[in-house]
Parts: C-alpha cells; structure tokens; sequence
C-alpha cells in the first residue's frame, strides 16, 4: 500500500471514529454533557487564541474564552446550522473579547494576580499556565518574548474593526464569509480592513520588517 | 499601477495564496514598475512577523486539562444559581407596599378636581377700574401738553419784536444758476448777482443782513443792497449761503419762498 493510501485510510477511519459536531451537538441537547467535553476539548485551543490575540493577554484570554463556552452552552438550542459549531462559538468568542476590551479601558474590569495559588516554587502560579521559568515553558527567548509583546501592543492599537479583521481573517485563517457574518459586514469589508490594518502595521513595525 | 492599489493586492495574494489571478496580476505589476518589489517584500516579511509572534508560545504553556475541567465544571451548574427564574424576576419587580396608594388616589382627585373648575377671574372693583382709566388718561393728556415742541421751522417761527435789536434778513431763492463758489457767495453777500458762466444752472442766493439802529429800521428798502456804513451803528453781515441747484423733482413740490421776516 502507497503512502499516500495509507495516509487516506487514516483520516477516513478518523472520520468514522470522531464524530461531527453536528453529532455533539445533537448528544448535548439530548442530555449528554460528556458530549460537550469533546466539543470543549476541540476547540478551546482556537478559541484561547482568539481572545488572546485580541485581547493581549492570556489570563483574560482564558477567562474570556470559558466565558464563551459556558454561553455556548446554554444558548445552544438557538444554533440554527448544528455543522458550524465551530463558527458560532468564535463569533462569541470575538464579541466577548470585544466587549472585555471595552469594559477594561473603561476601568470597568481589573486583572487580579493575587487570586492566584502558590505553587510549589513558592512563587505565584496562574491558574491555567505555568510560571515562567518552568522547564515546560518556551519562555527562555526573551527576545522572542519582547518582540512578541511589541507586535502584540501594535496590534491592540489598531482600530476595532481593523484588529478583528486581521486577527481573525489573517492570523487566525478563518473563512472570509464566518469573519464576515462575526463582523457583520461584507467580505469585501474584511478585506478592506485587513488591507488598513497590515498598512497601518507596515509603518509601525518598519524597524522590525 | 498606484502603489496603494499593488499593496492591497499583495495583501489579498497573503491571505489567499492559492489565487493564480492573484499571482499573475502581481507580478505583471513588478515587471512594469520594478520598485514595487520593495513593498511586497516588506508585506511578506510583516505578514510572517504577524503570525509567528501572535501564535503565542505563552499558550503552550496552558494547562488544558485543568482548563477544560472547570469549564465542565461550569457548563453543569445548574441554571437556577445563575439565572434568575421568572418568580424571582417578578417578585423584585413587583412594587407592592412601596407606594402609598391613599396619597396617590388623592392627588390623583385633586389634579382632576382642578381641571373640571372654572378658571379664576380676575376682579377690580369698580372704584378702582375708574381711577385706572383716569390715570391713564391724564398721563396722555400730560404728554402731550408737558412734551417740549419740536424744533420750529424757519416758517413757524414768530419774528422778533421790533424792540429788539436783530438782524433781519431779506432772503430771495430762485433758480436761475448754481452758486457754487466762495466768490459768488460773496458778490451775493454784498447785493451783487453773481453767476458762473461755466455753469449752466446756478441759484443764487441774495442774501443782506444788517443791523440799523433800532430808530431807522425800515423794512421798505428790504431789496436795496445796504451798504453797511461803519460810522453809522450798523453792522453788515456777510452770510454765506450753499446753494445747491434745485432739482427737478423738487419744483413740483414748490420753490422755496421768499422769506420775509418782519
């Protein structure tokens, strides 16, 4: 058997062994709440880097992002196409990474690092990530994390629609007709933003391009 | 092609890299405008800049497992500790005791009880109606007689008493040519006519004022030119008069008229 088959063969009984979203989402609304651990499991990942890129900041991110699911949950009688769980779930996702964003520049919502644990070191520990300095944690480039919180910080200054946009259609590769239906705009808009937002970044980031 | 139009087509080739058209129109571009290689290179390396620092090493260091535990934990909760049931709502909307409904009822009474009445009339008694009148009446007859006159007129105005020692001005106008300089006025001053050949309208103002003494004062000789005698206790004024030419809309409404002032 050819590489290429046996590669086919995989991905089919992948296919035939995990089941659909539209699949999980019937289980859940039957009852069965381990269904929506899978649906969880799938696309928290996707859904932590959203907000993260959205927000610029991975506590909020979490916090943001287990927000979304819960309403997911509760809301999911209201999804009309049961295929595009994925979709629906990040459109929430964005607006509450929008809304956030806003409640936080307003000093309606403050980050809290006291609330968190000690952990073993006897350093603060967050509550879903390891404390820098952990052998598990990529954090040894400094560089690499300076100049990802300056890409980051050039980000968060663009304008709303601009940000979302590109963090959305470019970053995060998201269909152009979800960006635009989470937006809720044209294709042609998203497109438009995005143009603006890599110029707008060109200028900003010129000594690091 | 317009730099800004090849950037966003370098922007949508980034996002959509398996678009030929895309591709080719981008690179007929670069061959007829070669500097536009600069900007495109700058775009890829921003977009790869983009991408590799927002993929967020920080998230490698999530705890998943712990995450997806308390959002489990989360999602089965029941609703009823987070979600207010219709009873509670209801309850905190009902507004029960909180009004005092007797004092309600009342002004509700009172404000209706104020519309159904007539409105109110204002009475003066007769006695004072009248004085108001009156006084309203003696403020205009006081106006009118207390209010000093207008300026008189030259026509209105009563000559001096003969007892007086004034100057008496025979004063004639009539239209024949403008007196427009300095020299004609002086020549009329002394009883002379005075005309301005370069005009072709003049009016010339004849104008003698003297002062007799009070004993030879005769008003008989008003049109001889006086000439004034110094030893004599009179008193010959020059008076100079602008004169302007009478217009034509103004001879309907009547020539000045000689004035006599006696």
């Amino acid at each position: 058997m050819s590489r290429t088959a046996a590669n086919n063969l995989d991905a089919h009984a992948a296919t035939q062994t995990a089941p659909d979203d539209t699949k999980l989402v019937r289980r859940t609304l039957d009852g069965q709440t381990d269904a929506f651990d899978e649906l969880v499991e799938r696309y928290q990942r996707r859904a932590v880097s959203v907000a993260h890129r959205l927000l610029g900041n991975l506590h909020d991110a979490m916090e943001v992002s287990q927000e979304a699911f819960v309403r997911a949950f509760r809301n999911l009688d209201s999804l009309e196409n049961q295929n595009r769980f994925g979709s629906w779930l990040l459109r929430i996702v964005t607006n509450l990474s929008l809304n956030f964003r806003r409640d936080r520049a307003a000093g309606k919502r403050n980050v809290s690092l006291d609330e968190s644990p000690m952990g073993e070191h006897g350093a603060s520990e967050g509550r879903w990530t390891a404390w820098p300095g952990d052998e598990d944690f990529p954090g040894g480039d400094l560089a690499a994390e300076e100049l990802r919180e300056i890409v980051q910080n050039a980000i968060s200054r663009l304008p709303e629609a601009q940000r979302t946009a590109l963090v959305l259609f470019s970053l995060e590769q998201l269909p152009q007709k979800d960006v635009a239906g989470i937006m809720n705009c044209s294709v042609e808009a998203v497109k438009w933003h995005v143009f603006q937002a890599r110029k707008s970044l060109r200028q900003t980031l010129a000594e690091y391009i | 092609m317009r730099p800004e139009r090849f950037e966003q087509l370098v922007s949508d080739w980034l996002d959509q890299p398996q678009r030929a058209d895309l591709r080719e129109q981008i690179a007929a571009a670069l061959r007829a405008h070669p500097e536009l290689a600069k900007c495109k290179t700058e775009h890829e390396h921003l977009h790869d800049l983009l991408r590799d620092a927002t993929a967020s090493g920080a998230e490698a260091g999530v705890r998943w497992p712990r995450f997806r535990q308390e959002t489990h934990a989360r999602v089965r909760e029941p609703r009823a500790s987070t979600v207010p049931s219709d009873d509670s709502l209801r309850r905190a909307t009902t507004i029960g005791e909180q009004v005092d409904w007797d004092r309600f009822r009342a002004d509700v009474m009172a404000s209706i009880g104020a519309e159904s009445q007539p409105p109110r009339r204002i009475r003066f008694p007769r006695l004072m109606r009248f004085r108001l009148v009156a006084s309203a009446a003696a403020a205009v007859v006081a106006l009118f007689f207390l209010y000093p006159m207008a300026p008189t007129t030259p026509d209105s105005q009563q000559p001096p008493t003969p007892a007086e020692r004034q100057g008496y001005a025979r004063v004639s106008i009539g239209v024949s040519a403008p007196a427009t300089s300095a020299s004609a006025m002086t020549n009329v001053a002394h009883g002379t006519r005075a005309t301005n050949p370069d005009t072709t309208r003049a009016a010339i103002a004849r104008v003698t004022i003297s002062v007799p003494p009070p004993s030879e004062a005769s008003f008989d000789d008003a049109d001889a030119p006086r000439v004034a005698d110094s030893r004599a206790d009179s008193r010959l004024v020059e008076v100079f008069l602008m004169v302007e030419p009478q217009r034509p809309a103004d001879r309907g409404q009547g020539a000045m008229n000689p004035l006599t002032m006696n």
